[in-house]
């Protein structure tokens, strides 16, 4: 039965996919030819014996296998007789059927076959590893290794000098070994570490200190389907140093990387508990596309793409940043072209923590804190506010509205943001426990973290669940999983929304008047007021009202087996899962004008997201002599998704405190609406490692990509890449330098793709639905939506990057730098097409853009003594070009907005970076009549309107009197983290900041259009008057003139930030001794403590359109950004 | 042992490498024309979808309201109102630009909807299904495409003449057709609609285009040519095609929900806001200190003091189309407004949202026929009587006195009077100003500082098309 199956997936196999078969065949051949010693035990024999002595029959086995048993006579009792029977079997199957019955395991040492009791005599269980020397009495030694801080270190590989008898320390740096009487030093080895050599000199308990080898800083890197010595990287690959990261307390791992690597930019979009990020490695490539990384976490690969708004749910924020292990960003081609069409972007490697053998490790982490709004915006006050309107009304010519008694009296009047803000705590809760013996490792963690958001009526709360386990079957089989659960929820505020959208926070909380009560009489809230020319939505039903709410529940994990076929030949499946399901609840209340004008408004969006994976890798690592080695990757991996969606919604309700949980209640349903989206990826990948004594390195990796997106015609690429490094420190005229510890020189080459952010069928021609009403009733309507383009293919990213990795000072001063150049063709443009078509625009391969830069990363430790001194800093800068946009010459971007006089406020223009921003430039206001005569410009009426350069001289302001007036695209962004460490005190400063970008500021179009219909920026007390002519604000008049984006508008967004600061003590060993515990560490924590930036807005870090690459840069009605205190304990027992 | 395990292993690593359909992946939630367009009911749904962007924003639900009443004497913006819109003002004061939005918003919605036609007229032939019916929808598309083509052509001039549908991103470019050739083909598509078109339809099928609309929209073809006794033709086979057509005793009973597709409506665009496929008038048209179930409009479309004026006294219609408020009222309007007053045509008490209007945009009444009616016949000569018939009939409804006697020229005002006072705010005061060469007076007789000059009669082709498509010609003068 077993058999049939295994021959039928065997055909099939064949009849579908050639590669993995060819795998497969390759893994039977090496499987069938032993060619090391440890594979004697699958050699198979026939044997018959019939109640012989035990020692006979392993004679005889010696004698067929070739191999030597080695036992000490009293673990045989000779006289014992046993009966086999076996015909062409492997030894190993035999000994194990032989000796089990007799409480008695094998080892396999090169030719001997070691026996073993069970246990030895103490009673305690004899580590896999451990050989012991029969030929002279054994002695146990027992002991702890630690670094000099006292910190326990595991996994130290402990061995007697000379021997092969040895183990590793548990996670408490313990390890217990039987070695021979004859043995007088151990060695202790660690990556990392300097190797100690210990003499014994007839000790048995013995504690052992050791010493970081500085010539190895950042030791084991994680990189595309493998990891390597950070030594032997031949690619430019940041990892980013998790015991920094964690000072930081961020609802997601994204914000945790800002500022930590170069060449990664990170934005945080929005201030809200749980909001996204916008991730730039090396710039952007795509203006269509997607622009963000690939994650792939434990081997699972996703993208965090599809955030349209700075307040959109994060789909990052799923994960617990606590479980997180280590952080490799891959930055060049030579490392990223592994992951083909979806590595232009950069991949960011995550892995999860896992279990390690030893006594089990209890640790809790939790911290408290309070979070403040960082800035408000100065607006006016009720005083102010009133004479405003006064002069409105005064200067258009009618009557003042107030008397000065009754201007006085408003006072402050409302403060609508001190309403809206507060104070809001956050909190995070962390339970792990992991441990395990040789065979098997477990780590499992829970978790629960909350953040009010400083908007009332916002917060974010993750429950979280990870259990990661390791198993080893056998010698040769490992099998293990990863798996995490968490459920986040998120209450979100209406943030960050289209310039002069109504039912946004934050702008209604700066323009609704101060003078203008929160509630009525009778408790309900105000929306209509003589003072208010619109219904405008009141601030504090908006925020206390309404509800958006985003719950979601995320299954992420994997399974996986490796099987070692060969020495140094093993195969590896990986089966795991993404499944996300999410729900997104919003209700408008009745209280706020928008949704009054619709008797409330409730929605709900639930969708389900499963993508699969499959990975099916071989490597194989070999030596050849002392001068070559060469390693091999070849896999096959296919993934796919579905994810299907659907959503309701109702309105006109009779009252608003169900909201929306019984869309039931409303009196008019909307149409519901549901899709299905489907993708799939096949790729084959390999590559080489070849060093050549250990002085020149060549990597050589290539995959092929087949996806489900694209047309007929261009299904399939290859993406390939090559690197070299050269170890110039191990060359003869350097090796003896010793300031110069270590020098390597990278160059890598390669193409990479992007085959995201453009829907799942963009080379398919689509209909849609195009209803109409008959009979006064809904009539489907069906017809061309889409049109078909069986040519669309991957955007292709060509990089080509040079670096050096300089070493001095015995690894004292680390620097890292590299140049990089990029260039991207066949962006996958959605271009405008003639209208005359029946379409306005289709997606093409069109357009080239260029990225290019230089990287630096030093770490300096300053000091080493016991005060300890460590910098690390990065700094990178790129420059981003747009090299053609296939024929036309701009392509217009941004908010479009009757505000803004429908004008883009942004363009992407050949020539120019991407996130440039389009208008017109203002010099100032117009003083006299004749001024206003000299130029035609429509929108000017009276001295004291804005004036607008005439840039083409032709005497009018119009649309072509605009032009690049800013770059969202900072100059230079970086990180700087000084670490002093003091016995137990250690004090962490980290600041972070960008230079030389641009901010529009659409806040301004609301806050100075000074025609007292709303409040204004505190800028308008200088208003234009005819006394006070010396200024750049308008003057005020309800026939404002229509407000135009221009340099007005634009701000400095350069800022420096103390991200964090963080002050915590360890208490020391002899405490810990007395507390029975491993490790206490108490700190305080400060984050965005100061920010030093000319920004006016809440925060420089914003972007109302989130992740899209054509408009970033862009404020308004942002949620602010908070300052944080926490304090928090971490504990291991 | 180790053997089961390593099957176990290669048999799960065989069955998932199986899995190679992974490519395959077809749109699940939308149709493709490879899935669509196999059976009558097929048919239908392409037939629908070419009339529902008439009931878009940008057509009928807004942007027409912008090129049609806001570019004439009939509306104007500012006057103490938000001046924020821009294309909207230069609408309004005829400082637009090829650049103005408004322009590449209706120009790309009519071509959307002829792409609709196209697909439907190539598609639908091969399919096997009731003929009489197949022959039906395709006079429903070729009607609707001499719609989307009439709106383009008197907005535009000569425009790209496209009558296939388009299926390749290949040869995108066209130049411009001749408005004379654009002209035959509109004449050509009303007329086989006219043969085709059933005279009214069933229940389940009421809004579509009849044999009576497509008549009547080749009067007005012929009008617009001034192909007058074509024109009287046509009208007159309208009033005489047995098909119930008949005016409300009540001018305001014309635009009830309850009267909707009666028997005054010969073409309308269907609305129905309880199904999500609303009107925008009821909500946009009213000003927000008008509120109907604490919905405030947004008054757009403000009213002239020009047209409210030229109404006389007596006409019934006046208080029915336009509604005062003013600054003492309550809720009380800003002093700053010159004119407080808004179109009250379209009024829905039982919207329950803003945009959720069930009003029809009436696109030709029966009480247009009959004007188109009595023009024609006077343009071939002055005293005709049943000229005199038609427009009295109109005139009698509003409560107003019959016409006698006028001259040739005096009934002609009074036609063109009758019709701007009779369908305003229903989309036809432009293109009767336009026809009858007297856009720029009108203009100036409302506000004389807005300077039309005469090239502006034409709208500019919109600049984006032009970008993405060297071939278009720009209109002189822009």
């Amino acid at each position: 039965m077993k058999k049939n199956l295994t021959r039928s997936v065997v055909i099939a196999i064949m009849k579908f996919s050639i590669i993995p078969a060819l795998l497969l065949f390759f893994a039977f051949c090496s499987f069938a030819s032993p060619v090391n010693s440890q594979d004697l035990l699958n050699k198979k024999i026939t044997i018959r014996v019939r109640s012989e002595e035990v020692q006979a029959v392993l004679a005889e086995i010696e004698k067929l296998s070739g191999g030597k048993f080695m036992y000490s006579p009293e673990i045989i009792r000779s006289t014992r007789k046993v009966s086999l029977s076996a015909k062409n079997e492997k030894i190993s199957d035999i000994l194990t059927r032989l000796l089990q019955p007799l409480a008695i395991r094998y080892e396999v040492m090169n030719n001997y076959i070691i026996l073993n009791r069970e246990k030895d005599i103490n009673g305690v269980l004899l580590s896999g590893l451990q050989i012991s020397q029969y030929n002279s009495p054994p002695k146990v030694i027992r002991g702890n290794v630690s670094t000099a801080s006292g910190d326990p270190l595991s996994g130290v590989s402990v061995t007697a000098k000379g021997t092969q008898t040895g183990t590793a320390t548990d996670a408490r740096g313990n390890f217990t070994l039987t070695v021979s009487e004859s043995t007088n030093t151990l060695v202790f080895t660690y990556v990392g570490y300097q190797p100690v050599e210990f003499a014994l000199a007839g000790r048995e308990i013995i504690s052992v200190i050791m010493q970081p080898d500085a010539k190895s800083l950042g030791d084991i890197v994680v990189v595309g389907y493998g990891q390597v010595k950070k030594n032997d990287l031949t690619g430019s690959v940041s990892t980013i140093s998790l015991k920094e990261m964690k000072k930081v307390a961020v609802t997601s791992l994204d914000q945790a990387m800002q500022g930590r690597a170069a060449g990664v930019q990170i934005t945080q979009n929005s201030g809200a508990p749980g909001g996204t990020t916008t991730i730039r490695i090396r710039g952007g490539n795509s203006i269509q596309g997607d622009n963000e990384p690939l994650y792939v976490i434990d081997g699972v690969p996703f993208k965090n793409d599809g955030v349209s708004s700075g307040a959109s749910f994060n789909v990052l924020s799923t994960l617990n940043p606590s479980d997180i292990e280590s952080i490799s960003v891959l930055k060049d081609a030579s490392s990223t072209a592994i992951y083909g069409s979806r590595g232009a972007n950069g991949v960011v490697i995550i892995t999860t923590k896992r279990g390690k053998s030893g006594a089990p490790v209890l640790a809790f982490e939790s911290y408290y804190g309070s979070q403040k709004v960082r800035r408000k915006y100065p607006v006016l006050n009720g005083s102010e506010y009133a004479t405003f309107l006064n002069d409105v009304n005064i200067n258009d010519g009618r009557p003042a509205v107030f008397t000065q008694a009754q201007v006085d009296a408003f006072g402050k009047g409302v403060d609508w943001q001190d309403e809206i803000f507060r104070s809001a705590p956050m909190s995070n809760y962390q339970l792990s426990l992991s441990g395990g013996d040789e065979k098997t490792q477990y780590a499992m963690s829970g978790g629960y973290f909350k953040q009010d958001g400083v908007i009332v009526n916002s917060d974010f709360q993750r429950y979280s669940f990870r259990i990661n386990l390791d198993r080893k079957i056998n010698d040769r089989l490992k099998v293990g999983n990863s798996l995490s659960i968490n459920r986040t929820v998120t209450n979100q505020s209406r943030t960050d929304g289209a310039l002069g959208s109504s039912g946004l926070v934050t702008i209604a909380a700066l323009q609704f008047p101060p003078i203008v009560p929160i509630t009525n009489p009778d408790g309900s809230y105000v929306i209509t007021s003589p003072y208010l020319a619109f219904t405008a939505d009141n601030p504090v039903a908006l925020a206390r009202d309404g509800k958006n709410k985003n719950t979601a529940f995320r299954i992420f994990g994997n399974v996986f087996a490796e099987y070692k076929i060969i020495q140094g030949l093993n195969f590896r499946v990986v089966v795991g899962v993404d499944g996300i399901l999410q729900k997104q609840d919003s209700y408008v209340p009745r209280s706020v004008s928008s949704g009054l004008s619709q008797g409330g408004l409730a929605s709900i969006f639930n969708g389900q997201s499963v993508t699969w994976i499959n990975e099916n890798l071989l490597t194989y690592n070999k030596a050849l002599g002392a001068n070559h080695n060469i390693s091999l990757l070849a896999g096959f991996t296919q993934q796919a998704n579905r994810t299907e969606n659907s959503s309701a919604s109702s309105r006109s309700f009779v009252a608003d405190n169900l909201g929306y949980n019984n869309l039931g209640l409303g009196a008019v349903a909307l149409i519901p609406g549901s899709s299905v989206g489907t993708w799939g990826l096949q790729s084959y990948l390999g590559r080489v490692n070849y060093s050549f004594k250990n002085k020149y390195l060549l990597t050589g990796s290539v995959r092929s990509d087949g996806s489900s997106r694209f047309g007929k015609n261009k299904r399939y690429a290859v993406f390939p890449s090559g690197a070299f490094a050269w170890k110039i420190n191990e060359e003869p005229f350097l090796k003896e330098n010793k300031r110069i510890s270590d020098l390597k020189l990278r160059v890598t080459y390669g193409l990479t793709g992007n085959q995201d952010g453009i829907g799942n069928y963009p080379a398919y021609s689509l209909l849609a639905t195009q209803n109409y009403i008959l009979n006064n009733a809904t009539a489907t309507g069906i017809g061309p939506n889409q049109i078909a383009n069986p040519d669309l293919s991957w955007e292709t990213t060509s990089q080509a990057d040079i670096g050096i990795d300089l070493g001095l000072f015995n690894g004292r001063i680390a620097i890292t730098a590299d140049a990089y150049i990029k260039r991207t063709r066949d962006l996958l443009l959605n271009l405008t097409i003639p209208s005359t078509s029946g379409f306005s625009t289709a997606i093409k391969n069109l357009g080239k853009v260029e990225n290019k830069g230089v990287e630096l990363n030093i770490v300096s430790r300053n000091l080493t003594g016991a005060f300890q001194w460590t910098t690390e800093l990065n700094i990178s800068t790129n420059k981003n070009t747009v090299l053609d946009l296939g024929g036309a010459s701009q392509i217009f971007a941004g908010e479009v907005a009757n505000i803004g006089q429908n004008l883009n406020s942004g363009i992407i223009r050949v020539g120019m970076p991407l996130g440039s921003f389009y208008g017109y430039v203002t010099n100032g206001l117009y003083q006299s009549a004749t001024e206003i005569n000299d130029l035609l410009d429509p929108q000017a009426k009276k001295p004291g309107d804005r004036k607008y350069l005439d840039i083409n001289g032709d005497k009018q302001i119009n649309d072509n009197d605009r032009r690049i007036i800013g770059s969202a695209q900072p100059k230079y962004i970086g990180g700087i983290t000084n670490s002093f460490a003091y016995h137990g005190f250690d004090l962490s400063v980290f600041l972070q900041g960008v230079s030389g970008n641009n901010i529009l500021n659409a806040n301004r179009f609301e806050l100075e259009y000074l025609n007292g219909t709303n409040n204004q920026s505190k800028d308008v007390l200088a208003r234009w008057t005819p006394t006070n002519t010396n200024t750049d604000i308008p003057r005020a008049t309800s026939t404002r003139p229509a407000n135009r984006i221009s340099t007005r508008q634009i701000e400095d967004g350069s800022y420096l930030r103390l991200k964090t600061m963080q002050l915590a003590y360890s208490l020391p060993a002899s405490t810990l001794k007395f507390l029975k515990v491993q490790s206490v560490r108490f700190y305080v924590t400060a984050q965005n403590l100061v920010t030093w930036t000319n920004y006016s807005g809440f925060d420089p870090e914003v972007n109302r359109f989130g992740q899209d690459s054509r408009s970033q840069g862009f404020d308004y009605g942002g949620y602010p950004a908070a300052k944080v205190f926490l304090a928090g304990v971490n504990v291991t027992f | 042992m180790k053997k089961q395990y390593f099957t176990l292993f290669l048999m799960a690593a065989l069955l998932l490498a199986a899995c190679s359909k992974i490519l395959d992946k077809s749109p699940e939630s939308n149709f493709t024309p490879d899935n669509f367009y196999r059976n009558a009911e097929d048919a239908k749904a392409a037939i629908n979808a070419v009339y529902d962007l008439m009931n878009s924003n940008e057509m009928y639900n807004q942007v027409m309201w912008i090129i049609q009443d806001q570019s004439t004497d009939d509306s104007e913006w500012g006057n103490g109102r938000s001046t924020a819109n821009q294309p909207k003002n230069d609408l309004d004061k005829y400082t637009f630009t090829p650049a103005t939005t408004t322009f590449q918003s209706i120009w790309s919605i009519c071509y959307r909807s002829i792409n609709r036609c196209n697909a439907a007229l190539e598609r639908i032939p091969p399919i096997v299904m009731d003929e009489p019916l197949k022959a039906r929808l395709l006079g429903e598309a070729k009607f609707m495409r001499g719609f989307y083509y009439f709106t383009l052509v008197r907005l535009f001039g000569d425009v790209p003449l496209v009558l296939k549908e388009t299926t390749s991103l290949n040869n995108l470019q066209v130049a411009r057709t001749a408005s004379e050739d654009v002209y035959k083909q509109i004449i050509q598509d009303f007329s086989d609609a006219e043969t085709i078109l059933p005279v009214t339809y069933g229940a389940g099928d009421k809004g579509k285009a009849t044999k009576g609309a497509a008549k009547a929209f080749l009067s007005k073809v012929y009008l617009t040519r001034e192909e007058w006794a074509k024109a009287s033709t046509k009208a007159k086979e309208v009033m005489d095609l047995g098909a119930g057509y008949d005016l409300w005793t009540n001018f305001a009973d014309a635009f009830l929900i309850a009267n909707k597709n009666g028997k005054e409506s010969v073409f309308d665009i269907q609305a129905n806001g309880l199904v999500s496929e609303g009107s925008l008038m009821q909500g946009y048209m009213r000003p927000p200190f008008d509120r109907v179930n604490n919905i405030n409009g947004f008054g757009d479309d403000p009213p002239t003091q020009n047209i409210y004026n030229a109404y006389q006294a007596a006409d019934t219609r006046r208080n029915a189309t336009l509604r005062l408020y003013s600054a003492t009222g309550t809720p009380a309007a800003p002093a700053a407004i010159v004119f407080p007053c808004y179109v009250s045509k379209y009024l829905d008490p039982g919207a329950t949202g803003n945009g959720d209007g069930s009003n029809n945009f009436p696109i030709i009444r029966y009480t247009d026929v009959l004007l188109m009616y009595a023009e024609a016949l006077n343009e071939q000569g002055a005293g005709n009587t049943e000229a005199y018939a038609a427009v009295n009939r109109v005139r009698k409804r509003a409560g107003l006195t019959d016409l006698a006697a006028l001259g040739q020229s005096a009934f002609r005002d009074s036609v063109l009077l009758e019709r701007r006072l009779e369908l305003a705010f229903e989309g036809h005061r432009r293109y009767d100003l336009l026809r009858t060469k007297r856009l720029i007076t009108a203009m100036n007789a409302q506000n004389p500082s807005i300077a039309i000059k005469p090239y502006q009669t034409l709208f500019p082709i919109p600049q984006t098309e032009r970008d993405v498509n060297p071939l278009l010609t720009q209109n002189s003068g822009y």
